[in-house]
């Protein structure tokens, strides 16, 4: 186990990536002052504070470079990987949980949030503790079990209202059990974790009723930071947004490709025949595919919500739904051992792909591109941005530059502009027309000086 | 006699899990809507690509609807049946053998002896062997030979028909070793007009990889489908472990000699003379299944070359139309082979040559039109067959497709039948000779796959790369035991 999580250590710590849109704008609410903070995210935000008020106290003690906000995340990570041994060794005992943790330390998608100063590498950290002491819980009868296990769906909802879904899930999974046992010291100690949650969600639900009052109508909210590659829901998406769970963030081109493998699918629907009879599968297949199911009818009005991280939690439960299946595809060795390796072997594909392939829509290279402007900022130098939500980054990368959002420029242009935007982060409130019709307006007085790529961010300067 | 037989071991007791009519009912519903969604886009003139791809396709997918859909009917007709009467009446106890090993029939004659009742053992010996004779003198058994061989099986138990005289008559393969209260299990479920009482063949060699496989099959057999076709009066004879009215049997004039599934063609003569079927699904004895994939071709070509002949009588039969499309749906099963004939050429042709069956159309569209329809069928299965029915058994199944297709060719040209005993011990060494055919698919397969990759890896290609792989894995897993042999 410390050698998976040596290994789990080594593979999140060195990245390229600079932050990105969101993890500026967590960086930025977590400079916030603490009373400030909260009342910014009762007005403006949409997220619980968990993650928030962790990354607050993280700043004040490790600072703000890149490495230190993306510390809590990193640690959540390598934690990942025994937590699921031990979920899994309590579900299907040793063999499937150590193919777990090795699944865990390879996830490309469990690598990629490590690396991610966002809250969904800690979401999997308490979503993997409810499953697990819920199952002690049915099996073992103890009130410590039902407490853990009311404290962990407390902390998911702290850190993501989207695990709601699976808290839900579970609660209909106790209810199943009600259905069968009828056991009368189950449904006290069921209701004494309710209880429990209850009372540990009182100010997030206080919280909420802020947050929704304080809010645009829901159709309105422009999440800015959709996913790059897909347009409207389909199939497509669902094919897609599996294989990321499993093998993690790749180009365009590759995912089609990937994607164009799905009667596979039907292998595997075979191949689960005769081997799906015990209820912990179906808690874990539930777990992992019913908010994901939510979701996507949910984003048949809300296009942006169905995407693999807002049903994250999904992701150890496929992995330990796959750790499973390969350790029980034969009742050989050589069998089991070569669907553990091709397992492992193309996750490690997978991840190699992530993390080098320089085509993965999820990178922005804003790091670059600021450095850059930087460069180009003297003196009465104005950077515009856009879309507006850019703020965050620019004031993180070169937050000495006089900046103002593109659609919002000042009355009184100076003689030198510098523009960065990055367009395919499309926003409903702000589409990329409107910006490239202020462009033009503004390149009626300025000449197009200089023009610079950056991955899916662009640098104009003007004079 | 080995204390280690598993035929001796107690059988297995399954148990109906409650609510399950009410799931399958639910699951009808459900698939009944997504199968005209799944059809009514299937069959639009502007999906038609080529249009001789196209008709196969829409012929298969329409066949395995029907197939399906006969499927959920049959399950949803079960009854539980309780005795309507005390287990009475004399019996007479065949076990009908040609040159099995003596520790195969051992047991089971020793079983057939302990049985409670008014029974008389015979065994009937088409061997002409005196390790036989022995054996039902030891046992206290009586020994029936006759001086040909003419009909096989059917022929051997009408033979011992006309030596013997008592009420009822009972066959149990000579590898099937009934418990003690056989006759008091199924005697009670006679009425007046009853011809036959038939209970499940189970096999006990489940360390055996083929007969595990094979009795997976049989578990969905003569699970929810026999207790489906008892629901609507329409059991047939399996040739073992069943109990027959010996005036009905008479009155047909006793098995049919021409066919290799005398079983069936009994019960269909049986029905039409207006006698009753019944089914008790308690494992009441457990025999030996196929332990190579010599064996199983063979059985499996018994039973499809006496099904597929017997559809063109099934269309004449003077049936109520229940038992008639009961019957058929029995039969066509062994047509199925054609069916996945299909589904594998397609991804042959279109890696070869480009050809496909449908046109103007996206995965996208295609998966969510056909997706959710597979999705119920396979989940009905699952339901159904309470996990009993595996991967393995569909392998085993999806790998003997050539055998229909041989059947019908069989029929169609009226080659000579023969009856091939089944071999109730099986050869550990490679058989591949036995598989060649499926092996030839995959050949051709793999052969597809790797044309169609050395011109590209568009999604297209990919997609029916991947088809061919999917066909692949499981013509080669079910036939695996072939391949490797049996440990």
């Amino acid at each position: 186990m410390a050698g998976l999580m040596l290994i789990g250590l080594a593979l999140r710590l060195p990245t390229e990536r600079g932050l990105w849109l969101d993890e500026a704008i967590t960086v930025a609410q977590a400079r916030l002052p603490l009373a400030q903070l909260l009342a910014t995210l009762k007005s403006t935000d949409i997220h619980p504070p968990g993650y928030l008020l962790i990354q607050w106290l993280n700043v004040r003690i490790l600072g703000v470079s890149e490495l230190a906000v993306r510390f809590p995340s990193i640690i959540a990570g390598v934690a990942l990987i025994p937590v699921l041994y031990f979920a899994g060794r309590e579900l299907y005992g040793r063999r499937t949980a150590l193919m777990a943790a090795a699944l865990a330390t390879l996830a490309p998608l469990a690598v990629w949030y490590s690396q991610e100063a966002r809250m969904y590498a800690l979401l999997l950290l308490p979503s993997v503790g409810a499953v697990l002491y819920q199952v002690k819980a049915v099996r073992y009868g103890r009130t410590s079990d039902w407490i853990f296990y009311a404290l962990c769906s407390a902390s998911m909802l702290w850190i993501h209202y989207f695990a709601v879904l699976q808290v839900i899930t579970q609660q209909l999974a106790f209810g199943a059990v009600v259905w069968r046992t009828k056991r009368p010291s189950f449904l006290r100690k069921w209701a004494l974790s309710i209880a429990v949650t209850g009372v540990a969600l009182i100010p997030i639900v206080l919280l909420l009723r802020s947050q929704l009052a304080g809010s645009p109508q829901l159709d309105q909210i422009a999440l800015p930071s959709r996913s790059p590659t897909m347009t409207g829901l389909s199939v497509y998406s669902i094919l897609t947004n599996m294989t990321w769970a499993l093998w993690g963030y790749h180009s365009a081109r590759l995912m089609r490709q990937l994607v164009a493998l799905w009667p596979l699918m039907i292998l595997l629907s075979v191949f689960l025949l005769g081997r799906i009879r015990r209820p912990i599968t179906a808690l874990v297949l539930g777990i992992a595919l019913i908010p994901m199911a939510s979701l996507f009818f949910a984003g048949l009005k809300l296009r942006d919500l169905f995407e693999i991280r807002y049903f994250v939690v999904g992701v150890p439960m496929l992995i330990l739904f796959a750790a499973y299946l390969s350790t029980r595809a034969s009742s050989t060795r050589a069998s089991v051992g070569f669907a553990g390796l091709l397992l492992l072997g193309t996750m490690a594909l997978g991840l190699a792909d992530q993390q080098l392939n320089q085509g993965n829509p999820r990178l922005y290279d804003f790091r670059s591109a600021l450095i850059h402007v930087n460069e180009k900022a003297v003196g009465n130098t104005l950077v515009l941005y856009a879309p507006r939500y850019l703020d965050s980054v620019v004031e993180y990368y070169a937050p000495d530059v006089k900046s103002a959002p593109l659609d919002d420029p000042p009355e009184e242009m100076p003689d030198h502009v510098v523009i960065i935007t990055s367009l395919s982060l499309s926003d409903r409130l702000e589409p990329p027309a409107e910006s490239r019709a202020s462009i033009r307006q503004i390149t009626q007085s300025l000449h197009d000086v200089d023009r610079r790529s950056f991955r899916q961010v662009e640098v104009l300067e003007l004079k | 006699m080995s204390v280690s037989d598993a035929r001796l071991s107690p059988p297995k007791v399954t148990v109906e899990p409650k609510g399950m009519e009410l799931r399958i009912r639910l699951l009808a519903a459900a698939g009944l809507p997504l199968s005209f969604w799944y059809f009514a886009w299937l069959l639009q003139p502007q999906r038609v690509g080529h249009p001789v791809l196209y008709g196969l396709l829409v012929a298969a997918e329409l066949f395995n609807f029907v197939q399906a859909a006969g499927f959920l009917w049959t399950c949803l007709n079960t009854r539980s049946r309780d005795p309507v009467g005390p287990p009475v009446g004399s019996v007479d106890v065949f076990l009908p053998v040609y040159n099995e090993p003596v520790d195969v029939v051992e047991p089971a004659l020793a079983a057939a002896m302990l049985l409670r009742g008014d029974v008389r053992v015979a065994l009937l010996d088409d061997g002409h062997q005196p390790s036989m004779r022995n054996l039902a003198e030891r046992f206290g058994a009586r020994y029936i030979e006759r001086p040909t061989n003419e009909g096989a099986k059917a022929g051997n138990i009408n033979h011992a028909l006309g030596l013997t005289s008592a009420q009822f008559v009972t066959i149990f393969d000579c590898d099937h070793v009934p418990v003690p209260a056989f006759l008091e299990r199924t005697l009670g479920h006679f009425t007046e007009d009853t011809a036959l009482v038939q209970t499940p063949q189970s096999y006990a060699n489940v360390d055996n990889p083929v007969a595990e496989a094979a009795g997976a099959q049989q578990a969905l057999f003569f699970g929810p489908i026999a207790r489906g076709k008892d629901g609507m009066g329409a059991m047939f004879c399996c040739g073992t472990n069943v109990v027959l009215r010996r005036t009905a049997l008479e009155g047909a004039g006793g098995f049919p000699q021409h066919s290799v599934t005398e079983d069936f063609e009994l019960s269909i003569g049986l029905h039409e003379n207006g006698w009753k079927s019944a089914y008790v699904p308690e494992v009441l004895a457990q025999g030996l299944g196929p332990e190579d994939m010599g064996s199983y071709v063979s059985q499996q070509f018994r039973w499809a070359r006496g099904c597929v002949s017997s559809i063109p009588r099934l269309f004449k039969a003077r049936l109520p139309w229940r038992l008639k499309a009961q019957y058929l749906l029995s039969s066509m099963y062994f047509v199925t082979g054609w069916t996945l004939l299909i589904y594998i050429l397609f991804p042959i042709l279109r890696l070869t040559t480009g050809a496909q069956p449908l046109a103007m159309t996206t995965s996208n569209a295609f998966l969510v039109h056909f997706a959710p329809y597979f999705g119920i069928a396979m989940l009905v299965v699952a339901l159904v067959a309470r996990g009993e029915y595996t991967f393995e058994a569909f392998c085993l199944a999806a790998a003997s497709f050539w055998i229909h297709i041989w059947a019908t060719v069989a029929t169609i040209t009226r080659r000579a039948r023969s009856f091939n005993v089944t071999p109730k011990k099986g050869e550990s060494r490679r058989q591949p000779g036995a598989v060649w055919p499926a092996l030839l698919t995959v050949t051709a397969l793999a052969w597809s796959a790797g044309f169609g990759l050395s011109r590209g890896v568009s999604p297209a290609i990919l997609n029916n790369a991947a088809f061919a792989s999917v066909h692949m894995t499981v013509l080669l897993r079910g036939v695996w035991p072939a391949l490797r042999g049996i440990k």
